[in-house]
């Protein structure tokens, strides 16, 4: 049995799914494929930074534009996903002073807001900064929820017809002369392969587009370039901190719901080593000892976990040499570039130019299509987002359940036990997430409401979800197998850091994990379930 | 303040022997900084992880093994003596003391188990944290009964240091009493493993805090750990040096008049092995077998 769409999306990550919900609003019929779940590819693991576009304004004033105007636009139409914190750039003892004069102007030439600040001021604003500082400027940046903010565009695209297949790979392209006609899919699950038929297909694969484009026979050169970044123990800062100087590493601290996030390193990686990337120890060392350059307290705050992710940077078409790194988005009709028609790629660009990449792909999809629909979503909010009135929060866990649903949380029921303390998530918002949001696995849950991301990293509460899992009919070999397969999961982001309070944390969870509740002791879950 | 031994720590293996040393009139001290293992307590105790002979199970373990130092027919005789031990601090255990029973976990796994305290399991589903309401009612009891016998309880204080001459250890001091010394012939440490801070990791390295004991473990952190979380954990077996009498080692020589009891005793993976509560109670009788002998 073949399906067939107007437009067939490769990869569910924020531009899959932005370009998903792009074209179902223009009123295509549109089908999207991703390998595992929504959000696990770089959008699921960068620094979620709302850049305001300062970092760039130096170096690349056309980036920095560009940021500075989806800034604007996804605080109205993604508001529950974006927190308004502005950030500060900061000049350090060792940094030059005269870089801030530059910055300034650089960033007000491309129409992004920066005041300049003295020490005490800013120190009064952010105390956790380093007492040393020689100056600061504030910016508008902010933290974007890469998580909420893909299963609102999912959301909606849902809403206006379109049709999700997760833990589905594809495997190769169905080309018909000089045209491909959708894709060859294999249900990660099953193993079954099957077709997917389309009249354009579109390559929103990230990093692993290279990969897709060489299914279809064409040369598209990416140079994956790894970040690794550290979540902290609580929440160490209020504001956004950047160094003011050229882009580095460890030079950003980010405050995210209830912890504070490092970053970044950036190393090229060989591309066949993308699904083998892991937090090294000298990267980690590195991390501490710039970070705590901006905030001395970091050196002893605790560290939850370490995490790395690729950034889908793609070779400039027009260096014949094929070394240099195209800027911002990358946008290819590949009908024009390559002789072959059907296919669009779409890569490049950050977390928060998914809606103006969704539109540039949409555009060209569109176009070849003869559609004229135009595009919506810079003033149609995402659900979720729309106008806060007449919503109440009396319990704590509703208030941030409203934090991070915004409007959705008016489906949630009030009552009910809470079912992680450390984020105030409870029972009524893991089960909304399960029923509601398509989430069957632990790390599903996660992705969806942020169970097992803060101080506790679901140390208890997994089990009290897991639960809720097996509530919703799951048997328990699968739970037990979930549950395993979760804190494995869990423990590659804690072994890089695991010394002091995370080893004894680390201790623990086996304990009770392994040693009381007798996972993975009698060897049999992990061959069992499938 | 002087006493015949002062036990550092306060879980199930300082309490063990503690008790032990009291029902023989032996004066001690116990300096708890607080919550234990037993707060998590499962309900039942292991020995060793085995569906055949406990004695044929510890064959198997590797050299190094507290069991492997206190000697194989000690532990069992030392097992044998369990029961008896917890009936008279009113608990009554059920299951053999040479033969293990199987348990349901609250998730359906089995474990096999060596002693039960009760059923009710761990129940940690609701509230705020998973706490053994039976885990802590022990503590208590035993705690009680260690009192009622004479000896002295100090809780919520933390050991901070020792003072040493001629190679043994004379008093120490803890957080709560600043320079006064307790002073004592004999000092036990059951300060448990990472867990209850009996052992403290930096990126660098592992160390016993409080009397900086010689720790066994490797340098290399990359080292301790196991690559997936069910594997095995290398840190697991991390912990304080001893002799075969369960005597500590500082700066390479031992310490003559300082035992170590319990989880902090290096060697043993209570959680692959499933030798928690063994190693925490026969190597807290063997150490009070040990004084008591001493003393005569
Ligand atoms: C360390 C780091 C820090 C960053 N920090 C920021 C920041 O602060 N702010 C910001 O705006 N941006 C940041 N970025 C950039 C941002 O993360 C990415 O640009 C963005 O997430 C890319 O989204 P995407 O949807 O294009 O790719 P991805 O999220 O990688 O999605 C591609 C998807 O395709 C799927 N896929 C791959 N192959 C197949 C196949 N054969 N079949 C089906 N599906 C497939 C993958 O599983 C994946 O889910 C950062 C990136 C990194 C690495
Ligand atoms: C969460 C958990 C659950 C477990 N469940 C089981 C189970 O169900 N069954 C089983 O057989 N085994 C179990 N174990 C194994 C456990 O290690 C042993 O059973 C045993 O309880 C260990 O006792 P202990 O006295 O050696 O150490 P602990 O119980 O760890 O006690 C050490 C004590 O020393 C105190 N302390 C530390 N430093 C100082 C200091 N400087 N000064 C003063 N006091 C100090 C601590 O506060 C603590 O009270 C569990 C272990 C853990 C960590």
């Amino acid at each position: 049995m073949t399906e067939e769409y107007d437009v067939l999306i490769i990869g569910g990550g924020a531009t899959g799914a932005g370009t998903a919900r792009d074209c179902a609003r223009r009123g295509l019929r549109a089908a999207l494929v991703e390998r595992g779940d929504f959000a696990e590819g770089a959008t699921g693991r960068n620094h979620g930074l709302l850049h305001s576009g300062a970092r760039y304004a130096v170096t690349d004033q056309e980036s920095a534009g560009e940021c500075i105007r989806e800034n604007m636009i996804l605080r109205r139409m993604a508001s529950h996903c974006i927190d308004e914190l502005d950030g500060l750039f900061v000049t350090l003892e060792e940094d030059d002073l005269q870089y801030q004069q530059r910055f300034i102007e650089a960033c007000r030439s491309a129409g992004i807001r920066a005041d300049a600040m003295d020490p005490e001021e800013a120190l009064r604003l952010e105390p956790s900064l380093n007492p040393g500082i020689k100056g600061a400027v504030r910016v508008p940046d902010g933290y974007i929820d890469p998580f909420r903010l893909t299963t609102a565009n999912v959301m909606d695209a849902r809403n206006h017809g379109a049709v999700f297949h997760t833990y589905t790979e594809v495997v190769g392209l169905i080309r018909e002369s000089d045209r491909i006609r959708g894709a060859v899919v294999r249900d990660r699950r099953s193993g079954e392969k099957r077709e997917i038929r389309a009249r354009v297909t579109v390559n929103a694969a990230g990093i692993w587009g290279q990969g897709i484009a060489a299914l279809a026979g064409i040369s598209l050169t990416m140079f994956p370039a790894k970040g690794t970044l550290l979540v902290f123990g609580h929440r160490v800062n209020n504001m956004v901190i950047n160094r003011c100087r050229k882009p580095s590493n460890a030079d950003i601290l980010v405050p995210g719901d209830s912890i504070s996030i490092i970053g970044t390193t950036s190393d090229r990686v060989p591309y066949d080593s993308l699904d083998k990337v892991a937090p090294t120890a000298s990267e980690v060392d590195l991390l501490i000892r710039e970070g705590s350059r901006l905030v001395p307290s970091l050196a002893e705050t605790r560290i939850l976990r370490a995490y790395c992710g690729v950034r889908p940077l793609v070779a400039d078409d027009s260096d014949p040499t094929g070394r240099s790194i195209s800027r911002g988005i990358v946008c290819l009709d590949h009908g024009q570039r390559d002789g072959l028609d059907g296919l669009v790629t779409i890569t490049g660009g950050k977390l928060m130019t998914y809606r103006l990449m969704a539109q540039k792909a949409t555009d060209v999809v569109c176009s070849k299509l003869g559609i004229e629909a135009p595009c919506t979503t810079a003033e149609v909010p995402l659900p979720g987002s729309g106008s806060k009135e007449g919503l109440k929060a009396g319990r704590m866990s509703h208030k941030a359940a409203m934090a991070r649903l915004g409007t959705l949380a008016g489906r949630i029921p009030e009552e009910g036990e809470m079912l992680c303390e450390c984020e105030h998530i409870s029972e009524g918002e893991v089960d909304y997430a399960i029923r509601e949001l398509g989430a069957g696995t632990l790390s599903e849950l996660r992705r969806r409401s942020r169970i097992g991301m803060g101080t506790c990293q679901g140390e208890y509460c997994a089990l009290r979800a897991a639960l809720r899992l097996k509530a919703a009919g799951k048997s328990d070999d699968f739970v037990k197998k979930d549950i395993m397969d979760f804190l494995d999961e869990r423990w590659k982001g804690v072994r890089p850091v695991a010394w002091g309070e995370a080893l004894r944390e680390a201790q623990f969870s086996s304990w009770l994990y392994e040693g009381v509740y007798g996972l993975g002791r009698d060897g049999s879950e992990k061959e069992d379930a499938q | 303040m002087r006493y015949d031994t002062i036990i550092l720590g306060g879980g199930l293996s300082a309490l063990v022997c503690g008790i032990s040393l009291q029902e023989k009139g032996v004066k001690c001290l116990i300096v708890s900084s607080g919550q234990s293992a037993l707060h998590f307590f499962s309900g039942s105790f292991e020995l060793i992880s085995t569906d055949g002979s406990q004695r044929e199970a510890m064959e198997n373990l590797p050299d190094g093994h507290p069991y492997r130092k206190i000697g194989l027919d000690r532990v069992m005789e030392l097992s044998k003596s369990v029961p008896e031990f917890f009936a008279r601090a009113g608990y009554a255990l059920s299951g053999e003391y040479d033969r293990n029973h199987v348990e349901n976990t609250i998730l359906g796994s089995q474990k096999q188990v060596w002693l039960t305290v009760g059923s009710e399991g761990f129940p940690p589903v609701r509230g705020k944290l998973p706490i053994s309401p039976l885990g802590v009612k022990m503590q208590m009891d035993l705690r009680k009964r260690f009192e009622i016998l004479g000896g002295d309880y100090l809780m919520g204080d933390r050991a901070v240091r020792g003072e040493f001459r001629d190679g043994r250890l004379t008093s120490i001091f803890t957080e709560n009493h600043g320079s006064s010394p307790f002073i004592a012939d004999k000092f036990v440490m059951a300060t448990g493993s990472f867990f209850s801070r009996g052992l403290v990791s930096t990126p660098s390295g592992i160390c016993e805090p409080v009397l900086h004991l010689d720790v066994d473990c490797c340098s290399d952190r990359e080292e301790w750990y196991g690559k997936g979380f069910f594997d095995n954990q290398p840190y697991m077996r991390f912990g304080a040096v001893c002799s075969d009498r369960l005597e500590a080692v500082r700066e390479g020589k031992v310490l003559p008049n300082v035992y170590v009891a319990g989880s902090l005793i290096g060697g043993a993976d209570p959680i692959k092995e499933g030798c928690g509560a063994g190693v925490a109670i026969i190597s807290a009788l063997y150490v009070a077998r040990q004084i008591l002998e001493e003393s005569l």
